[in-house]
């Protein structure tokens, strides 16, 4: 790819390095000063495309104003205003929930059926994203009107299934303090208490990464035949189902993206700051990982999940590590429910959290099958 | 799995207003895009009235079918399938797209004395060679120039808005690049010798 780029034609022919051109952007400044500082005599030749890209650019503009001195667009407006008054008044009726309409039927349908059978089986832990997440003040909402839409499904073991049934991205919290934002029309399975050697999650669509390193215990997301080895970084993967393709992308650190297959000769392809690979239908990548499309590396910002609390009563901080893990605290409500903490929880994983308040309050908790269990007196 | 749909992504914060039934934003799209609209639009078909025609048809409909209307990550992306699509439902046009080897004659696009006079000398020079050059090539390269170079769409993009594969619209880009470089004969030789001059 980059690295063969010689002449004027190679680099004019690069879609990355014509976009670049367009409209440059840091991910393209930090590519092509690097593919500089690696071909320093090359210098003269991309200085050169540059400007014939530019040269290009400038004659399809100069397309565009002689029509634009037409005054087509106005005239045009008209008849359009003119084609949608024919039209019945619109009716009042407010827009459904995304979520339960239109496209995202199918999703929802299938899932439905997949836990329709063990339906009954299903200790039904289902938590509205919507109150999961109110502490997000700062988090930018792009259509306040919708509704949060992530559904979490808890089997009797303790594996989960987020499910985002939205439109826009949601937040998922890990106990390991690893965050994901979901995309809409996704769903993200895995152990909730990350209790192997490896932490591993499955992915269904789409969704940007933010993991918390952990040399010991390397991160994997599985998504449709491709396993994404994680180095302690933030990405993002899209593997839609309706898609052929799936795309990695990675925003800051390093990833591994390779077959399920460990025994055939499929390389595995690593992935630095800033760059992305396509994989088609078969599993093949499109090619060496290129400077990655900087919109899939943007609105990657998390809702702001404080921990922070003074003077809060214990079972408020028990009732919202339970909600953003979705694990179930079992604690005595009447012994602990004098105790008042003033504790900074903020960038620590749920075990650390959990030492942290149990040292603050002379109690101690174990983990039992799914379940959190507080032990100790309390506040008297 | 559609185009449209490799697509969806984060909503496109003024498809989703105008998906819920904002005229404002409605008409912020049009702005937004109606120029570069009629641009390519003219660049697959010479004809101003199909073309038009086509583009409020497209627009009309986008109104009318609004709440039925998926999320799309590239509203622009989306225009530009949808209007070469409606382009298309034309046999004529299918036709004189895909028989013509060389544009004729470029009515639409001639330059009034005055712009020509606004632009700096030297610059005037290369920049109406290539104008020409582009002019010349059959208009399926035209079509590849205008949605890599002036719109910046990826081969990906391409593939999805005119229907190929991605080999397709990589081996379509390089064939209209080879060809403008044809065209530009002894602009880009010169341009050659200076680099090999600076090696």
């Amino acid at each position: 790819m980059a690295n063969r780029l010689s002449g004027i034609e190679e680099l004019f022919e690069n879609e990355d390095f014509v976009r670049w051109v367009l409209k440059p952007d840091e991910a393209g400044d930090l590519f092509w000063e690097a593919w500089l500082r690696q071909y320093p005599e090359k210098a003269g030749i991309l200085e050169k495309a540059k400007e014939w890209v530019l040269l290009v650019y400038g004659s399809e503009k100069q397309d565009g104003e002689t029509l634009k001195n037409k005054n087509i667009a106005p005239r045009l407006w008209e008849r359009i205003k003119t084609g949608i008054d024919d039209e019945m008044p619109p009716s009042r009726v407010i827009p459904l929930h995304p979520g339960s309409f239109s496209s995202q039927r199918p999703l929802r349908k299938k899932l439905l059926l997949y836990y329709g059978v063990a339906a009954a089986a299903i200790a039904g832990l289902i938590l509205a994203g919507g109150w999961l997440f109110q502490g997000g003040a700062s988090y930018k909402n792009e259509t306040p009107k919708q509704a949060a839409a992530l559904v979490v499904h808890a089997s009797g073991n303790s594996n989960l299934e987020c499910v985002n049934t939205g439109a826009l991205p949601q937040p998922v919290y890990l106990v390991d303090g690893t965050r994901i934002l979901l995309g809409g029309n996704s769903s993200l399975r895995y152990e909730k208490f990350l209790n192997k050697d490896r932490r591993e999650v499955i992915l269904e669509g789409e969704a940007f990464f933010d993991v918390v390193k952990d040399a010991v215990r390397p991160f994997y997301v599985h998504t449709r035949g491709l396993v994404t080895r994680v180095l302690g970084t933030s990405f993002r993967i899209i593997a839609r189902k309706e898609d052929e393709k799936i795309t990695v992308a990675v925003k800051t650190g390093k990833v591994g993206v390779r077959t399920e297959q460990p025994d055939t000769k499929d390389q595995e392809y690593i992935l630095q700051a800033n760059q992305e690979v396509v994989f088609n239908q078969h599993l093949q990548a499109a090619g060496r990982p290129v400077v990655a499309d900087s919109e899939l590396l943007q609105k990657t910002d998390l809702p702001d999940n404080s921990f922070s609390f003074s003077d809060a009563p214990v079972g408020t901080i028990l009732n919202k590590l339970s909600q953003t893990y979705s694990v179930t605290i079992v604690y005595d409500k009447q012994s602990f429910s004098k105790c008042q903490v003033t504790v900074s929880l903020d960038a620590l994983s749920l075990t650390e959290k959990l030492d942290l308040l149990c040292k603050i309050l002379g109690v101690r908790y174990r983990i039992e099958d799914d379940k959190v269990y507080m032990e100790g007196k309390g506040c008297q | 799995m559609t185009d449209e749909e490799l697509y969806l992504y984060v909503p496109d914060p003024l498809w989703e207003r105008f998906k819920n039934g904002d005229r404002h934003a409605f008409a912020q799209l049009y702005n937004d895009h109606v120029d570069n609209l009629l641009l390519y639009g003219m660049k697959v078909i010479q004809k101003q009235q199909i073309v038009e025609d086509a583009i409020q048809d497209l627009f009309v409909e986008l109104w009318r079918s609004r709440e039925n209307l998926q999320s799309v990550r590239s509203v622009s992306f989306y225009l530009v399938k949808s209007l070469r699509y409606k382009l298309f439902r034309h046999e004529k046009t299918r036709m004189e797209y895909f028989m013509e080897d060389v544009p004729a004659h470029h009515p639409v696009l001639q330059d009034s004395a005055i712009e020509i006079k606004i632009l700096k000398e030297e610059e005037l020079l290369n920049q109406q060679k290539v104008r020409r050059a582009i002019q010349r090539l059959p208009r399926r390269q035209q079509e590849v120039i205008n949605l890599r170079f002036y719109q910046g769409f990826t081969n990906d993009q391409i593939a999805g808005i005119m229907d190929i594969n991605y080999q397709s619209a990589g081996n379509l880009i390089h064939k209209a690049i080879l060809a403008l470089r044809k065209q530009l004969g002894y602009a880009l030789l010169y341009l050659f010798f200076c680099i090999l001059l600076l090696f």
